[in-house]
């Protein structure tokens, strides 16, 4: 007991929990779980033995509320993404687990059903018995116990199949690759090696995007036909710009069409407000702690 | 460029040293003028709210003239601020306004002010070796300041702005900003010998030291005033990429400014002609921990209403600020490392964020 009220100990635990949870962390460096919530046990533990004031031991309440809270939805919480194509539905989720490994699908308890995307990236969902509620970028909306949220950094409307145009002696056609998933035509099969939504070039000649709107699309295509493999680089300003030695044809980028598809981030975290209010207090422990004596 | 938020950042500049100056002085109207002067640019960082990174600043500007002492959060203040004069405001509106950033803000300004008053009377070494200590940890903060901006391309006698095709190479910048590197390390190297050998006042390693570090805090805020100059003149959107570089610089040359006019000063004379109008320093660093736990509880529910759930990287970096605070505050040793730490974890969140 006096090792765990010796002030020491919290702010070594304290300082160790910092560093763990700060996102800045290299992936390598972060600790496993186990060692995460030692942690912050004997953080709480130190911080409701140490202190003999009124002060420390609101504090001390209020880290046992934030860790109970976030232990709580840890276990018996959820969380994960949906991604939905217009008109699509669907009545579960894929489940993510605490360190972002998938858990496979968990059930909704009801269904969803993507019913048109905005042009300002809201997503209009149907949900449950015809109930609708809209999702926008940066408000997320409730139903049925879950959160419905737009992931910052994923935006509503998700890109992208490239329009190939392939042109030879038998005259040409067009094809949609999507990254990932190689298209066939005129005998030719298309992957996306590499994709520059807003190409450009730096100082030392490499290409790199410079936003992530496709203001000036270009792409690396990886072209096999048979035992032959050619890289062939296309961009839409400058059409046929590239014809690889050996490939009879000239392809050619028209333009990239944006799926209609959004993903959403699921959450049930039913302790979420005791998290809140365990926070509260411990700001208002650490501020009735500097009143004058 | 926004005229009103470069205004701000000049009068919290000029705010600093004038905090400082009546301090040593003892002279209650130049310390009324550093809070007016603060004041004042916070009504100015009012006027260019549209661009983010003026909000916080503006926050830090208010706090500024409320602490004692007020030098360090009027040096955060003012880099704050050449932040948002030079970067515009986003396109699209963002959704949410970011309270939990101007709550963290406000604990910047309180732990800034904490960690000045600290520095000042805390530690173990005799009371007459503070000044020369804080010189030479303040030139140390400086040397490493400038290997750290520009991913430590002035070791190397460069310096730029931004990155890629629109990076603009600033070679006489460079040139001053290596100078200034070289000039301070000396400085902060003698001054540590005077310090280790616990030489008399007025030693050859102490003279030496403190000339050198007036000369590198000279050259190093000629650094900074060369980088803004180039960078407006040239390409501002260059300026704007690197801004927090030049931020960065701007509150190290500023906190070594600070030290030297502490150091130059012939005796405390403020405090005995009453300036010091807030004591404590312990309660002031307190109430800024209490503000970086209700910035993390802000971050929480932006994130639970903008996302839908409240495990973000938003809440867990200020998450992790808010617990530095708590190690802080913890009466245990090291406080003053313990304290530093904080501030720099909250002026990278401010940074990270703006």
């Amino acid at each position: 007991m006096r090792l765990l009220a010796w002030r020491g100990l919290t702010a070594t635990c304290g300082l160790l929990l910092a560093a763990a949870l700060h996102p800045a962390l290299p992936s390598f460096l972060h600790p496993p779980l186990a060692t995460t919530s030692a942690l912050a046990l004997l953080l709480v533990a130190g911080l409701l033995a140490g202190p003999r004031d009124p002060a420390g031991r609101v504090v001390g309440a209020g880290a046992l509320a934030v860790a109970l809270a976030f232990g709580y939805d840890g276990l018996r919480g959820h969380r994960g993404v949906l991604t939905l194509e217009m008109g699509q539905g669907t009545q579960s989720f894929e489940e993510e687990g605490p360190e972002g490994r998938s858990l496979g699908l968990r059930p909704l308890g009801f269904g969803v059903v993507l019913e048109r995307l905005d042009p300002g990236g809201a997503a209009v969902l149907r949900v449950g018995e015809g109930a609708s509620i809209t999702v926008r970028p940066g408000r997320a909306a409730s139903y049925g116990g879950f959160r419905f949220g737009v992931s910052s950094g994923r935006g509503a409307a998700e890109p992208s199949a490239l329009r190939i145009a392939v042109a030879g002696p038998q005259g040409s056609s067009v094809v949609a690759v999507r990254p990932g998933a190689p298209a066939i035509a005129d005998g030719l099969q298309i992957a996306v090696e590499q994709y520059f939504p807003d190409f450009a070039l730096d100082e030392k000649q490499q290409p790199y995007s410079r936003s992530s709107e496709p203001r000036n699309p270009a792409a690396l295509l990886h072209v096999t036909r048979r035992d032959k493999t050619w890289r062939v680089f296309v961009i839409r300003a400058m059409p046929g710009i590239h014809r690889p030695e050996g490939l009879d044809r000239v392809l050619t980028l028209i333009d990239v069409a944006a799926t209609e598809a959004v993903t959403l981030r699921v959450s049930r975290e039913p302790a979420a407000p005791v998290a809140l209010a365990g926070m509260i207090a411990m700001a208002l422990g650490l501020a009735w702690g500097a009143r004058p004596a | 460029m926004n005229l009103a938020a470069a205004a701000a950042a000049l009068a919290l500049a000029a705010a600093a040293p004038f905090s400082e100056l009546g301090r040593a002085a003892g002279r209650r109207r130049l310390d009324h003028a550093s809070r007016a002067l603060a004041a004042a640019a916070g009504v100015l960082l009012l006027v260019a709210a549209v661009r983010p990174a003026a909000r916080p600043a503006a926050v830090l500007a208010f706090v500024a003239a409320a602490v004692f002492p007020r030098g360090l959060p009027c040096l955060a203040a003012a880099a704050a601020a050449a932040v948002a004069a030079v970067r515009p405001a986003p396109e699209a509106a963002p959704a949410s306004i970011g309270a939990w950033m101007l709550v963290a803000a406000l604990a910047l300004g309180l732990a800034a002010a904490a960690l000045q008053d600290m520095a000042e009377t805390s530690g173990s070494a005799p009371k007459k070796l503070a000044a020369p200590r804080a010189a030479a940890v303040s030139g140390a903060l400086v040397v490493l300041t400038l290997m750290l901006v520009d991913g430590g391309h002035i070791l190397h006698w460069g310096y730029g702005l931004g990155a890629g095709a629109t990076r603009l190479e600033l070679p006489g910048a460079a040139l001053v900003l290596g100078l200034a590197l070289l000039v301070t390390l000396a400085g902060s190297l003698s001054m540590g010998a005077h310090l280790l050998a616990r030489s008399p006042d007025g030693s050859r390693a102490s003279r030496m030291g403190q000339s050198l570090l007036v000369l590198g805090a000279g050259l190093g805020a000629l650094g900074v005033a060369v980088v803004a100059g180039q960078g407006l003149s040239r390409n501002e959107a260059a300026l704007a990429a690197g801004a927090v570089d030049v931020a960065a610089m701007l509150i190290a040359v500023g906190v070594l400014g600070l030290a030297l006019i502490r150091l130059l000063a012939a005796s405390p004379a403020g405090e005995a002609a009453g300036v010091r109008a807030l004591s404590g320093g312990e309660r002031v660093l307190r109430l800024g921990a209490a503000a970086a736990m209700l910035a993390a509880a802000t971050a929480g529910v932006e994130s639970w209403q903008a996302e839908g759930t409240y495990v973000t990287a938003a809440l867990a970096e200020a998450a992790s600020v808010a617990l530095l605070g708590l190690v802080a505050v913890q009466p245990t040793r090291l406080r003053l490392a313990r304290t530093a730490l904080f501030v720099v974890a909250l002026l990278a969140l401010l940074a990270r964020g703006g």
